[in-house]
C-alpha cells in the first residue's frame, strides 16, 4: 500500500487528469487502486463515475461518523476504486477547523484499507482538506503545467508540505516528484520545462503530459484516456507515467497504516 | 484557505454580488462555474443563450444566480433540462446547497445495474437512464455484466451501439 497525494495549489494544471489517468494505469498494471476525491469539485468523481455530487460521499466521513468502507464505489474502470466527494466539502475547511486532530481525519478513515495505491486528488488549495490529503500520503506527485506563470506560487506548496511534516511528525512524507503536463513544442513549454528541470532539480518525472484534446475528451465521457483513447498521445504518455510511478513509489504488501507518531 | 487564482471575469462580477454571500463563498462558487463553463463549452453556450435570450432577464442578474447554487458545478449532460434548469435557478433567491446523485437520482452508488433498473422503472425506464450516461458508465456495465464477450463493441467508441447491447440483454433476460 502506497498513497500518493496529487497537489498543487494552483487550479487548472492536471491534478485530476492525473489522479485519475494514473490510477487506471496502475490498475493497467494488476494493482488494485483507490482514488480519493478530496474536491468539493468532485471532478474526479464525475470523470470515474458519471455522478455530480454523489450523497453520502467523503464529506460525510471527514466531517460526519461515517465509515469509509460504506462510501467506496466501484468505478468504471476495473481494478479502480473510488471515495467520491461532493459539493459540501467545499465548506469542509471551515467546519473542521476547531476540531483536535483535524489534519489526521483522512489518514484514520483510511486506516487498515487493503489496497495496492492509494491515490487522491486534492483542490486548489492549501487548506485543511489539503492537509488531510498530506497527512495521509507517504508521497506528494505534482502536476506542474508547461505554460506561462506556471511555476509562481510553487514555493508556497513546498513550504507547506515542510510545515506540516515539521508539525505532525510527517517524517517520511516526501516529494515523489513533479510531473509537467500541458507540454507542447512551442517556446514557453520549452522554456518553462527547462526552468523546472533546474529548479527541481532530479525530481522531475521523465514523463512529460502533452496537450491533448482526448485527455478532455475522455474526462467528459466518464472514463480514464486508456479506456478512451489508449494511443493518443494522452494515452500513451499516461500509461508511461505509471510505469515510472510504480518504479518510482512502489506498492508494498500491507494494509495501509499511517497514525500521528507522536500524541494521539 | 489559500487564495486560488481567480480570472479575472471574476473580480469584475464581485463588484455586483449580494450583500448575503462572502466574498470567498462568491469567489469560490464563480471559480467553480467559470471552471465548468471553460470546460464545457456546450453547457457555456446554452446558458449564454438562456441569459440572451428573450425570457431571459438582463444578463448581469441571470450570471450572478446559478452561482447562488453553491456546490453545483452543473450536470452537463442533460441536454434541454439545463435549460429549465438556468431558468428555475433564477427564480430562487435564497442560498441552498443542491446535491444530486447524478444524472438519475435512483441509480445507486457504482456501476448501475440495468437489471435492477429495469425492473423498477420498466423498459421505457431503463432507456431513458441509459440516455444519459456517457461511454465510461455504459462501457463499464457491458463489462460487469458480460455483455460483450469478446470484447469487439466494448472497444469501439460507440455509446448508441453499447444502449443498444444492454437494451437487449435485459430484454432477453426478462423473457
Ligand atoms: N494534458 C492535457 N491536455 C489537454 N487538456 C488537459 C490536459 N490535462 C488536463 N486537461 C484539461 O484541462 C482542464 C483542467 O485539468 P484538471 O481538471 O485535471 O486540472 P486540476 O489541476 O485538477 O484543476 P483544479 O485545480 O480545478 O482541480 C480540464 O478540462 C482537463 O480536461
Ligand atoms: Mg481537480
Amino acid at each position: 500500500m502506497a498513497a500518493i497525494c496529487i497537489a498543487n495549489n494552483k487550479g487548472g494544471v492536471g491534478k485530476t487528469t492525473t489522479a485519475v489517468n494514473l490510477a487506471a494505469g496502475l490498475a493497467r498494471l494488476n494493482y488494485r487502486v483507490l482514488v480519493v476525491d478530496v474536491d468539493g469539485q468532485a471532478n474526479a468523481t464525475y470523470a470515474l463515475t458519471g455522478r455530480v455530487h454523489p450523497v453520502p460521499s467523503l464529506y460525510d466521513v471527514l466531517v460526519g461518523d461515517r465509515k469509509l468502507e460504506s462510501v467506496i464505489w466501484q468505478t468504471n474502470e476495473e481494478n479502480v476504486w473510488l471515495v467520491p466527494g461532493d459539493g459540501r466539502l467545499q465548506n469542509a475547511d471551515v467546519e473542521l477547523a476547531a476540531r483536535p486532530g483535524r489534519e489526521w481525519r483522512l489518514a484514520k478513515a483510511l486506516h487498515g484499507q487493503n489496497y495496492d495505491y492509494i491515490i487522491i486528488d486534492t483542490p486548489p488549495s492549501l487548506g485543511v482538506l489539503t492537509q488531510n490529503a498530506l497527512a495521509a500520503s507517504h508521497r506528494v506527485l505534482i502536476p506542474i503545467s508547461l505554460t506561462e506563470f506556471s511555476l509562481i506560487g510553487m514555493d508556497k506548496l513546498e513550504a507547506t508540505i515542510e510545515d506540516l511534516r515539521d508539525q505532525l511528525d510527517l517524517y517520511d512524507l516526501e516529494i515523489a516528484g513533479v510531473v509537467a503536463t500541458f507540454y507542447e513544442n512551442t517556446t514557453t513549454a520549452n522554456d518553462t520545462w527547462g526552468i523546472l528541470e533546474k529548479k527541481y532539480e532530479g525530481r522531475v518525472l521523465e514523463t512529460r503530459i502533452p496537450k491533448n484534446l482526448d485527455l478532455e475528451k475522455a474526462h467528459r465521457e466518464n472514463e480514464s484516456i486508456l479506456s478512451f483513447a489508449p494511443t493518443s498521445s494522452g494515452g500513451q504518455a499516461y500509461t508511461q507515467l505509471a510505469r515510472e510511478v510504480k518504479r518510482l513509489v512502489p506498492a508494498q504488501p500491507r494494509p495501509y497504516d499511517r497514525r500521528r507518531s507522536q500524541t494521539a | 484557505m489559500d487564495a486560488a487564482p481567480v480570472a479575472a471575469n471574476d473580480q469584475e462580477r464581485e463588484q455586483h454580488r449580494p450583500a448575503s454571500l462572502s466574498p470567498e463563498t462568491l469567489a469560490r462558487t464563480l471559480r467553480a462555474v467559470a471552471a465548468e463553463l471553460e470546460r464545457d463549452p456546450e453547457l457555456a453556450r446554452r446558458i449564454s443563450g438562456a441569459i440572451a435570450g428573450p425570457e431571459a432577464p438582463p444578463s448581469d442578474t441571470a450570471l450572478r444566480q446559478p452561482t447562488s447554487e453553491h456546490g453545483d458545478t452543473g450536470n452537463t449532460d442533460e441536454g434541454d433540462k439545463d435549460d429549465e434548469r438556468v431558468a428555475t435557478r433564477q427564480k430562487r433567491s435564497t442560498f441552498r446547497p443542491r446535491l444530486i446523485t447524478g444524472a438519475s437520482p435512483d441509480l445507486g452508488p457504482g456501476i448501475p445495474d440495468p437489471f435492477t433498473l429495469q425492473a423498477k422503472r420498466g423498459e421505457e425506464g431503463l432507456r431513458a437512464a441509459l440516455e444519459e450516461l456517457r461511454l465510461g458508465t455504459l462501457r463499464a456495465i457491458v463489462r460487469e455484466h458480460h455483455l460483450d464477450p469478446e470484447g469487439k463493441l466494448t472497444r469501439q467508441n460507440d455509446a448508441a451501439r453499447l444502449r443498444v447491447l444492454i437494451l437487449e440483454a435485459v430484454a432477453r433476460n426478462h423473457d
